[in-house]
């Protein structure tokens, strides 16, 4: 990058909020999504809205593509640099703006970590509820660029039912302000239109969002299954039996002896081929009513013994384990492919043996731990990236995986997003008219198409926009 | 030299990038920069070892040079990565291919190579500061003075003195351990030597002092000189061996930790492994060992004189050692009110030489935990380590807060004397 | 034959039949085509997009009185006779309909599949999902669902260039593209036709009920509410209704049985002289009852006003007093819970401009509240002055170019929406 444009950068940002070096770009290459990388030009750190659209106004000169970029967890490549970019990245904006306990909201700027928010809330008895596995890491900001879940949006649902308000950076650099705080705004919804647009349509840089009481109540079970299959009729029937806990996760074994292994070790039976981690929330009486019939299905499925967690530590316990489950798999390769599909709540069982008999097939080592309730599987395959051949296998795998999916009626992803990982896959689900129209209104936000360029679009259908006029 | 033999390349796999280092980082908080985080060094040092970047390149020596080896990265980390070794390998890679220049190549080997390796210098030396600080000297000297003005004043040489190199047990006697003197604990924390004694010996434990031991070498092997670490803890092992197969009680964290990780660090040297492995196994935080043997009577010993208690978790005694419940435990058998400090277990700073070595850095750091002192509200700061406790003198005063700080060993003995007139 | 005759002719082609609607009382009657099949309704646009025609996409008409008067338009398209369902998956909680289907028809077959519909809009025999979808209309059970926009699963939406295209799709949890449906929602037809709806369902109650008691003063009625809403349980629907001789809070129930009776007994404990009902006579009055009923039906201009929860507190009384200031009379309905204020100006204020200077003055004083206010079944004339949905909101040149992409020509009539969209 020209070093005039370095220190007109450095003028608005100061010497540490723009990283420049090729040593430090480095560290940048890729985000969760290890498969792919791309060296940035300059990565750029503001301290506040306002520093991001004076940056963002140079950018917007120089006719750079940006790249937004929270923590860098994302698991589909949504913040990879694409060549010569800028990354703007939002860890220097990490304050908590405002918890308006009365009217159950706060305002927190970008880069503020998932938990810090929920432990902010946590002083006035509410919580943020969407709980992604990497909460202790990942940004609100780039749970807004993804849409993220959790294990609690069985629940309460993923982010976009939780945001309230946003502040935009645009594309040239203007500062969109949309945190007047609505449930149910007039006009189009423009805040619900953003949550999930994977940094394609501006940078969010202050987010409002709803706050949730903490529950009177909650409870923490865990069954324990001697197969995988009866673990997932377990979760169909508690669907079909219309139970409303708050959450439903399954571990496979070979989920549970990394997770053992590691110091997020909460107790799963290691001989257990799978666990089904139920929460349910609320009113003693609610909690009791939710548990009973559940505990029901469990044993009826062939639960070979159901534990409770008898305090918060122990509940805190069996989350930390699923929740470090992602990071365990470190033990088992030196490579993690994360997969994330999402599947009728009715075919639970009959997709997550299609998963394990296509890496099977394929010879790849496969891990599920995954949002049963929701249908949202993550078949996980552990790999060594410098095996070419391997990574064409779990290459290989992934997409199979995906078109058994989508040939079910499921879907490409339920919370990691589409960017550069399931791009192509896109056409599986949408027409190229579907997919013109997301262009057509990705053009009214960004006319140039600078905004985290090459992402979620199949490449075929941005080669066809690209002539099309810019809107008057 | 070959990039795989500067850094611990089978270690950098275990990391998979899920990132949940960040929050627990001092330098990545400081920065919000992902080369100045353990997933951003750890995909420096890989990318060293595969060759694409030079184990030379500046920056990224400044980025391993950045970091504190706090190693609190490694008690959230789900892979198990052992950032601690991975750090002091690499650290170790830089010194061997990035000669330093003059002034530092010399400070260091004074550090290093005299002072940490002899009693009479490191005696002396410390007898030099304190003179520069009582007599105000160190002020004159600007900036090269500015640490000892800044750090609390070294004790009188009475205070200084050696420790018995065995105190009997007081009362019945149930045993008999062996316990580290240290090199800068004995220089500017006597009085917590003393008060450790007192405790194990109060307890019914003998107490011996090694002989002419100086130093457990942790400095060393935190700062990239490995040979010299490893030759400090054959000393060591050898020192401690002629006291019999005892407990080793270490009242600082940092050595603990270290003394505790011998079998690493002598990994490869067949003749010591299985000594040191040995060794390792019969080292005891102050803590660990007395929670275990403390006596019924201190019971509620302690009354309000020491006001309210916060305890500091020294990172290398929680995110080292994973000793976090026996000091909390102990100072609550005591008596004494005592609250959780905020985000106890990030480090204050200290980190060894480290605030010294860049006293800016090392100050930011610890404006977070001043913070957190003043918000708990409590009277008096324990801790376990002594760089974390001068870091805590020099910086309350610096920032105005008026909480005196102590060690664990010293609120025990408190309590002891209370419990037994 | 006439231009309209011809274009009739033409529309009748494609569809059958011709008829004939009014988009408000006062405005020329337009001719309205109803097409069969989602493939009729592509035609019909893709005849409009060549021919250079305007139309507006209608449901069943029941909140037309929403929008401003529309700019030229050649002819109206209703999706009422998009009867299929697509898809209904019990086990799953889903349900894919096309957009003519009634709500009651909707609802009706959701309860057979033991599922609850949100939203649980007034005269649902009047409105199809397409409708309310497309107008946003949440119902008053916002307060345990939150609004409908967050159970639209997906839409096939018939855009400009007469595509039927889909966004979002029929599960639960998706992120696969960007949520377009969440843009088609609320834009009450003036971005596409929403052919088809999949919607995420609820379980249907075990046990219902409601809950009712009287305040004198709107005060007293409020602070009422704010108590029964910060217990610690999920009500449904909470109005206060303005009656003869004071206020009426209605509290709906419902779920599992021991958990609604739990409910109930604390919410009797905060309420004195309550009464209640309980299953289908629950349901029923729980419809029948409500103002939102009676104004649903009204043919009086209506304001409807939103802010954050607790300003209705404020917002309110000061809506109250203006309304007795300007001696307007009309039914007047509460949601404290989700902070709505519906008024209906049954009589009083006849005279458009005062109308409109009653509502400007109105808008100004609310804003300060941060409060927004909508105005329904407006007459044509108060309308030169005031866009019923408020003042242009920050980010309108953003929904005007959302709009000029998806709709470069101008097919779907402009100037009924917010801001002339």
């Amino acid at each position: 990058m020209r070093r005039e444009l370095i220190d007109e950068l450095l003028a608005v940002l100061g010497p540490a909020g723009v990283i420049h070096e090729p040593a430090r770009l480095l560290a940048y290459e890729c985000d969760g999504l290890a498969l792919l990388r791309q060296r940035p030009a300059v990565v750029l750190l503001p301290r506040s809205t306002e520093e991001c659209a004076r940056a963002m106004r140079i950018l917007h000169r120089e006719r750079l593509p940006v790249v937004g970029r929270g923590a860098g967890t994302g698991l589909s490549g949504g913040a990879t640099p694409v060549e010569g970019c800028a990354l703007v990245g939002f860890a220097r904006m990490r304050d908590v703006l405002e918890v308006n306990a009365a009217e159950r909201y706060a305002r927190v700027q970008a880069g503020v970590v998932n938990i810090d928010l929920t432990l902010a809330a946590e002083k006035h008895g509410l919580f943020y509820a969407p709980d992604p596995s990497s909460q202790a890491a990942c940004t609100i900001g780039g749970n807004v660029g993804e849409n993220s879940g959790g294990p609690h949006c069985f629940k309460h649902g993923a982010t976009t039912r939780h945001i309230l308000g946003l502040v935009i950076v645009r594309d040239d650099g203007s500062i969109l302000d949309l945190s007047l705080p609505s449930a149910d705004p007039l006009g189009y919804d423009l805040v619900g239109l953003f949550v999930g647009s994977e940094g394609m349509f501006g940078l969010a840089t202050e987010i409002t969002v709803r706050l949730v009481p903490v529950p009177q109540v909650t409870e923490t079970l865990l069954a324990i299954f001697t197969d995988l299959d009866s673990a997932c009729d377990a979760v169909s029937d508690a669907i079909a039996a219309r139970l409303e806990p708050s959450a439903l996760e399954i571990l496979d074994r070979l989920t549970i002896q990394a997770v053992e292994a590691s110091v997020f070790a909460a107790g799963y039976p290691k001989q257990a081929d799978a666990v089904l981690l139920v929460e349910a929330e609320g009113s003693e009486v609610e909690v009791e009513a939710t548990l009973a019939p559940l505990r029901a299905i469990a044993h009826k499925r062939g639960a070979i013994d159901i534990r409770r967690a008898r305090s918060a530590a122990e509940r805190k316990q069996l989350w930390a384990g699923r929740k470090g489950a992602f990071g365990a798999m470190g033990r088992i390769a030196p490579d993690l492919y994360v997969a994330d599909v999402v599947v009728p709540r009715t075919k639970l069982r009959e997709l997550v043996a299609a998963a394990t008999r296509i890496a099977n097939d394929k010879q790849v080592k496969l891990a599920n731990v995954f949002h049963a309730g929701d249908g949202n599987l993550h078949p996980n395959i552990s790999y060594d990236r410098r095996d070419a051949d391997e990574v064409r296998r779990v290459l290989e795998a992934s997409d199979e995986i995906v078109r058994c999916v989508v040939a079910a009626g499921g879907s490409l992803s339920g919370e990691h997003g589409i960017g550069l990982e399931k791009q192509e896959f896109m056409s599986l689900v949408f027409s190229d008219g579907d997919l013109r129209a997301m262009c057509d209104v990705r053009r009214a936000w960004d006319p140039d198409g600078r905004l985290n360029p090459g992402k979620l679009i199949p490449v075929h259908v941005c080669r066809e926009m690209r002539g099309t006029e810019r809107p008057r | 030299m070959r990039p795989l033999e500067v850094v611990d390349y089978a270690k950098s796999l275990d990391c998979i990038h899920c990132g949940l280092c960040l929050r627990t980082c001092p330098t990545y908080q400081l920065t919000g920069a992902e080369p100045s985080s353990p997933r951003g060094r750890i995909y420096l040092m890989r990318a060293v070892a595969e060759g694409q970047l030079a184990a030379t390149d500046p920056q990224y020596l400044q980025e391993l040079d950045f970091c504190l080896a706090c190693r609190h990265c490694e008690s959230v980390c789900p892979a198990g990565v052992r950032f601690g070794e991975m750090i002091e390998t690499a650290r170790a890679g830089r010194e061997r291919t990035q000669p330093r220049g003059f002034l530092a190549r010399t400070a260091r080997r004074i550090g290093f190579g005299t002072l940490l390796r002899s009693r009479v210098w490191l005696s002396l030396a410390a007898s030099a500061m304190r003179f520069a600080q009582v007599s105000g000297a160190a002020r004159l000297l600007g900036r090269l003075g500015r640490p000892l003005v800044e750090m609390p004043t070294v004790p009188a040489k009475a205070e200084r003195a050696p420790l018995p190199s065995s105190t009997p047990a007081v009362g019945t006697r149930r045993g008999e351990v062996a316990m580290l003197e240290g090199c800068a604990m004995r220089e500017l924390y006597g009085r917590v030597n003393r008060a450790t004694v007192e405790v194990l010996t109060r307890i019914g434990f003998e107490t011996k002092v090694p002989s002419g031991h100086v130093c457990c070498g942790a400095l060393h092997a935190h700062n990239g000189e490995l040979a010299g670490a490893r030759e400090l803890a054959r000393s060591t092992i050898e020192h401690f061996e002629r006291c019999g197969a005892g407990p080793i009680v270490v009242n600082s964290a940092g050595c603990g930790a270290h003394m505790k990780a011998y079998a690493h660090l002598l990994r490869d040297d067949a003749a010591w492994r299985e000594r040191a492995d040995r060794f390792s196994a019969r080292v005891n935080d102050f803590s660990e060992f007395v929670a275990a043997e403390l006596p019924m009577d201190v019971q509620g010993a302690l009354g309000r004189e020491l006001g309210t208690l916060a305890y500091d978790d020294p990172c290398h005694l929680c995110h080292g050692q994973q000793v976090r419940s026996q000091p909390r435990s102990l100072l609550d058998r005591t008596g004494a009110a005592r609250v959780e400090l905020p985000d106890s277990e990030s480090c204050c700073g200290s980190a060894g030489i480290y605030s010294m070595l860049r006293p800016d850095d090392s100050k930011a750091i610890f404006e977070k935990k001043a913070a957190a002192l003043r918000s708990c509200g409590a009277d008096t700061l324990v801790t376990a380590n002594p760089g974390c406790h001068m870091q805590w003198e020099a910086g309350l005063a610096r920032e105005g807060v008026k909480a005196r700080v102590l060690h664990v060993a010293e609120v025990v003995a408190a309590a002891l004397r209370q419990a037994r007139p | 034959m006439s231009t309209l005759e011809q274009l009739e002719a033409r529309l009748a082609r494609v569809c059958g039949s011709v008829e004939v609607a009014r988009l408000r009382t006062d405005v020329e009657p337009l001719p309205m085509v109803a097409p069969r099949s989602v493939e009729e309704t592509c035609e019909l646009v893709r005849l409009a997009a060549v021919d250079k025609l305007r139309v507006v996409p209608i449901g069943r008409g029941s909140k037309l009185g929403w929008c401003s008067t529309p700019g030229h338009v050649d002819f109206a398209l209703s999706t009422r006779n998009l009867q299929r369902i697509v898809s209904h998956v019990p086990d799953d909680g889903t349900i894919t309909v096309e957009a003519g289907v009634g709500m009651d028809e909707l609802s009706a077959r959701c309860r057979a599949g033991g599922h609850f519909l949100t939203p649980d809009v007034p005269l649902a025999a009047r409105r199809s999902i397409g409708g309310v979808v497309a107008a946003g209309e949440s119902g008053a059970d916002r307060l345990r669902f939150g609004p409908v926009r967050h159970h639209v699963l997906g839409t096939r939406t018939v855009l400009a260039n007469g595509l039927a295209t889909r966004s979002g799709g029929q599960l639960v949890k998706n992120v696969t593209g960007f949520d377009l449906h969440r843009l088609y929602c609320g834009s009450h037809g003036t971005l596409g036709v929403i052919v088809e709806v999949s919607l995420r369902l609820f379980p249907e109650p075990e046990h219902e009920l409601r809950v009712t008691t009287r305040a004198s003063e709107l005060a007293d009625a409020l602070s009422l509410a704010r108590r029964a809403l910060a217990l610690p349980a999920r009500i449904v629907s909470l109005s206060i209704e303005r009656t003869g001789d004071g206020f009426e809070l209605a509290a709906r129930l419902f779920g599992l049985r021991d958990v609604v009776e739990a409910e109930q007994a604390a919410l009797l404990a905060l309420w004195p002289r309550a009464n209640t009902q309980s299953g289908a006579a629950a349901r029923a009055s729980s419809e029948a009852a409500s103002a939102r009923q009676r104004l649903a039906l009204s043919a009086h201009p209506a304001l409807r006003i939103a802010c954050l929860p607790l300003r209705l507190d404020v917002v309110a009384p000061l809506v109250q007093r203006a309304l007795a200031d300007a001696r307007v009379a009309g039914a007047f309905s509460l949601q404290p819970g989700i902070a709505e204020l519906d008024v209906e100006l049954a009589a009083g204020l006849s005279e458009a401009s005062a109308l409109a200077a009653f509502l400007r003055s109105l808008r100004a004083t609310l804003a300060r509240h941060g409060a927004s206010l909508a105005l329904r079944n407006a007459p044509r004339t108060a309308l030169v002055e005031l866009d019923p949905f408020g003042d242009p909101a920050s980010g309108l040149d953003l929904m005007r170019s959302i709009q000029r992409c998806l709709d470069p020509e101008g097919v779907f009539a402009t100037g009924r929406f917010h801001g002339g969209l």
